[in-house]
């Protein structure tokens, strides 16, 4: 069993922007040419916060980092780093994609 | 375009209002401004209420409505704007273009929240609807952990410390202790609010703005009306409004909010004022690091200075520009939808000299900043004295 699947956007036909989002139009430049892409899952840390009082479906998980990655291709993505060391944890380490968690999202490891 | 000022000014004492109505606290600040405009409310020809989440702290939708018949006014067009904490920003600029455009001469600009009505976790819950919950929600982003990925932004590319972010807390809760209308009216010392339980990496429980019920309001109406009847007129040099993208990955960089830069751009533009000329300013200090990265944003520190700014004591009653003089939403609170009117409120008492322990000597022009969402909304405003 490999859980993991790919992590697909889309990318504008016209100004070449990525983006995960379901969008149906370009959130960059307005251009309904919107194509499917599929991104190689891996980046570094954008940035990050160690979460240690959550709510909702995550209330139990706490202490989880929360972070935005910035992929390889250049766009940026709210995801959860799992397995990362979370006292040392910082700004900069690489991150590869590790499965599209249901009802959460893109989730990320070290890489 | 007409120009435009405020002849009335009130709110409530912000805090726990949990025993009151919600009809109770409207009633109090709409007959508090309208007493202190010195105008019969018939004049009113509109109300501009703003209110984030009514349906869900009171199930109150319509709020517009509802505010304009509890204050007697419910034959006048009404309305609600929503733009989660700068709801009431929205509204004071929708009533000001109403005025500036002709289209009413005196409006009542109002704004109210009573949110101490569920149990906390339901409260983050609702809070954090002011994102994109469809694309991001399943990441429970909360108001604390989306400015706690700016912060260790900030952090990292400025070498903003730690302390740096305490003391804005520590300077909001000083100004609070002189401002009988602030939630938290207690010193609380840095020591403290650097130990505090950490509740998401940087922030403990003193970076965090508070869970606050009041209702604000101003009056507007024309500068050449407002001069013909009230002594103490506060004109309305400058207002902008700008916008940014909504989801947080999205977002140009986590070190800036490009929706305040655009709306000082444009209520600097209209006031014809410099940076220098602000006298003191309310700004949104939703967290410690929002206040920092504002004041970087307005244009009076340069990008990543802000920190530095802070705990040199520029920003405290007595420095140079003193920021948040009534707690901010730190210790005066933050009733999200009232928090924008409120701001302005406390400029005008600021620019009549009525504030008491916490009064800015001369203080002649006033800014008001408020910020919504993920960093998407912002109103600034520029507030001038208009009498001698």
């Amino acid at each position: 069993m490999n859980d993991i699947i790919s992590l697909d956007g889309k990318q504008c036909g016209s100004c070449h922007f990525y983006m995960l989002e379901p969008s149906f139009i370009c959130p960059n430049c307005g251009s309904e040419d919107l194509k499917n892409h599929s991104f190689q899952g891996e980046g570094i840390i954008y940035t990050f916060t160690v979460v240690m009082i959550g709510f909702g479906h995550l209330a139990n998980r706490a202490p989880y980092v929360l972070a935005i990655v910035e992929l390889k291709e250049g766009l940026k993505i709210l995801t959860i780093i799992e397995g990362a060391d979370k006292d040392n944890i910082k700004i900069g380490d690489p991150v590869k994609f590790k499965h599209m968690e249901a009802g959460t999202g893109p989730i990320f490891q070290p890489a | 375009m007409r120009e435009v000022s405020i002849i009335g000014a009130y709110e409530t004492v912000h805090g726990n209002h949990s025993k009151r109505m919600l009809r109770d606290l409207v009633s109090e600040a709409g007959n508090g401004v309208i007493q202190d405009s010195g105008i019969d409310r018939k004049e009113i020809q509109a109300v501009f209420v703003g209110n984030y989440a009514g349906q869900e702290f009171n199930n109150q939708n319509t709020m517009g409505s509802y505010v304009a018949t509890v204050l007697g006014l419910g034959d006048r067009p009404a309305m609600k704007l929503e733009g989660a904490c700068a709801s009431g920003g929205l509204a004071f600029k929708a009533g000001f273009d109403a005025i500036a455009s002709g289209a009413y001469d005196t409006v009542l600009v109002f704004g109210v929240e009573k949110m101490n009505t569920k149990d906390p976790t339901t409260t983050m819950e609702i809070v954090s609807r002011g994102q994109d919950s469809e694309f991001e929600g399943g990441f429970c982003v909360s108001g604390p952990s989306g400015f706690a990925l700016n912060a260790i932004r900030h952090m990292h590319e400025f070498g903003t410390t730690r302390e740096m972010l305490g003391v804005v807390a520590e300077k909001n809760y000083f100004h609070g202790s002189k401002n009988p209308f602030a939630h938290k009216q207690k010193v609380i010392p840095l020591k403290n609010i650097l130990n505090a339980r950490i509740v998401t990496t940087p922030f403990g429980f003193h970076d965090m703005s508070l869970v606050t019920d009041a209702a604000t309001a101003v009056i507007l109406t024309t500068r050449e009306k407002a001069k013909s009847i009230s002594k103490k007129p506060i004109l309305v040099k400058g207002t902008g409004q700008g916008g940014d993208y909504f989801t947080l990955s999205m977002k140009r960089d986590s070190v800036s909010f490009p929706a305040t830069e655009k709306a000082a751009f444009q209520a600097f533009k209209m006031a014809g004022v410099d940076r220098k000329d602000i006298d003191v300013l309310e700004c949104h200090d939703c967290f410690t690091i929002t206040e920092i990265i504002n004041l970087e944003d307005l244009g009076f520190v340069e990008k990543g200075k802000g920190g530095g700014f802070t705990l040199d004591g520029h920003s405290r009653l007595g420095g140079k520009l003193p920021v948040n003089t009534s707690g901010g939403l730190k210790a005066k609170g933050h009733p999200i939808g009232a928090t924008g009117v409120g701001q302005v409120v406390e400029m005008v008492y600021q620019l009549r000299e009525t504030s008491g322990e916490r009064q800015v000597k001369n203080a002649r022009t006033a800014l008001t900043h408020v910020l919504g969402g993920p960093g998407a909304v912002c109103v600034v405003n520029i507030l001038q004295r208009d009498f001698e």
